[in-house]
């Protein structure tokens, strides 16, 4: 063997060991590094009630409401097959809407409740003009974010 | 104006869009001017040295000249 | 290896380098200008995000630059550690600044993106956190170029350190897919296509386009000024040996 064919020999095996390795460390770490647990996680897996962790999913519709003048926020964390009634008091960041993804941080209660003490909103990988959007929805093609305004 | 005002205020997310675009150019002109420094610098210094040596070469034939 | 080879030879790259500049800069400065234009004032407000999208145009061609410039960092030192060009070195000890300079970019740009959007300047996610391991790669490899008494060990260092953390490159394209995170998956390269309306494409890809050649542009003038300062070393010495 050359030294440049074993000098890439070494370099090839080495970073197969390192991308195996790496591999089989995500694989053990997986639960960790995701940011949040869905519904179903929530109901299907034991949760110590008052345990602090991250819930996200999307917003359900027509299920947003606003308590004592607009402080306190009820709503359903829904992830299409399971929901979790969330309650949160604060100010909602500004993409907060029905319909959309959504991650908070509390803590089950005896009740199965979620309470929440921060809401992060999450938007999807969609791009589109504000206008085109209106256009749609004129035309009564618009499936996007109905119920966005029902508070 | 009032376009002006309404284009900078950004639908009122003037306060993160524009400090955005500042830190990009900052970042951006730095690395640009930092790098045309140091090859001025370093262009500047070889000069000097070529020319050092090219008298250092003159001397030296002068000197084979005269022994001649 | 043969094209390689060509311009690996410092004195052809440097012909070749004098004579491509001018055209390079004029490009960038086109495309830059462009670009600004384009994100300014022909791009339209985002249906969910409103003015606050404009951010995108500087926000993801500089995370785009930060794993381009990682990977064209790990390509050199490959080459550098087995067919030990002259100029590979010198192309991974140029890149890193300006890469460590995008990176930091993409994380700022995202904070004050994400504050208005998200509701926080900063979350643990698995994206975030992968940019910022990349983030400190640039920086150690950086730091090791320089660690070492003997420049070739310091290469050799860092080289290996390039190619340890390239893993971390695909770790950050995939991360949004793999866990769930904060962070959006992919809106452009995607494998069903761009979901990003073309009006708002557009801009992006000038501005991803304008990012690429200024990255050419700066890494060209700093290979450049590396090679002046090779040859100054070798005078210095020549003249202390003199003396």
């Amino acid at each position: 063997m050359t030294r440049k064919s074993r000098r890439i020999y070494i370099l090839a095996v080495s970073f197969t060991l390192l991308a195996a390795a790496t591999f089989l460390v995500m694989n053990a770490l997986d639960e960790n590094l995701s940011y949040f647990h869905s519904p179903t996680d929530l109901k299907t897996k034991e949760v110590t009630i008052g345990r602090s962790l991250r819930l996200g999913g999307l917003v359900e519709e027509g299920t947003w409401v606003k308590l004592e003048g607009g402080l306190t926020h009820r709503f359903s964390i829904t992830d299409n097959a399971e929901s979790v009634e969330v309650t949160y008091k604060g100010i909602m960041p500004d993409l907060f809407r029905e319909g959309q993804g959504v991650i908070t941080e509390g803590s089950l209660n005896e009740q199965g409740e979620f309470i929440a003490h921060e809401v992060l909103a999450k938007h999807d990988e969609n791009y589109m003009p504000a206008e085109v959007t209106e256009a749609l929805k004129a035309s009564g093609e618009w499936r996007g974010e109905e119920g966005q305004t029902t508070q | 104006m009032d376009q002006l005002t309404t284009f900078f205020s950004m639908g009122s997310y003037g306060a993160y869009v524009w400090p955005a675009y500042l830190l990009t150019a900052a970042v951006m002109l730095s690395l640009l001017l930092t790098t045309l420094q140091r090859l001025r610098r370093n262009q500047a210094e070889l000069a000097q040295l070529e020319s050092l040596r090219a008298v250092e070469d003159q001397q030296e034939l002068q000197k084979k000249a005269v022994r001649s | 290896m043969s094209v390689f080879h060509r311009f690996a030879n410092p004195n052809r790259f440097l012909k070749l380098t004098n004579t491509v500049l001018p055209w390079v800069s004029g490009l960038t400065a086109i495309s830059l200008l462009a670009g600004l234009y384009m994100a300014f004032f022909t791009s339209p407000a985002d249906y969910q995000q409103g003015e606050s999208v404009r951010i995108m145009y500087v926000h993801v061609p500089a995370a785009w630059m930060a794993m381009f410039v990682y990977s064209s960092i790990a390509f050199a030192s490959i080459c550098a550690l087995i067919w030990r060009h002259p100029l590979a070195d010198l192309a991974a000890k140029a890149s890193a600044p300006i890469g460590a300079g995008f990176t930091f970019l993409a994380l700022a740009t995202g904070a004050l993106w994400g504050k208005p959007m998200w509701g926080a300047w900063w979350v643990w996610d698995a994206r975030l956190t992968s940019v910022l391991i990349l983030f400190f790669l640039y920086l150690g490899h950086m730091a090791l170029m320089n660690a070492f008494e003997d420049q070739e060990r310091g290469n050799r260092a860092a080289a290996v350190l390039a190619i340890v953390g390239f893993i971390n490159v695909p770790i950050i394209k995939f991360s949004v897919d793999w866990w769930n995170t904060l962070h959006q998956p992919a809106s452009v390269m995607r494998m069903d296509g761009p979901s990003i309306d073309p009006s708002m494409l557009w801009p992006l890809l000038v501005m991803g386009v304008a990012f690429k050649l200024f990255y050419l542009v700066v890494l060209l003038i700093r290979i450049k000024s590396e090679l002046i300062e090779a040859k100054l070393r070798k005078y210095r010495r020549a003249l202390v040996d003199n003396a």
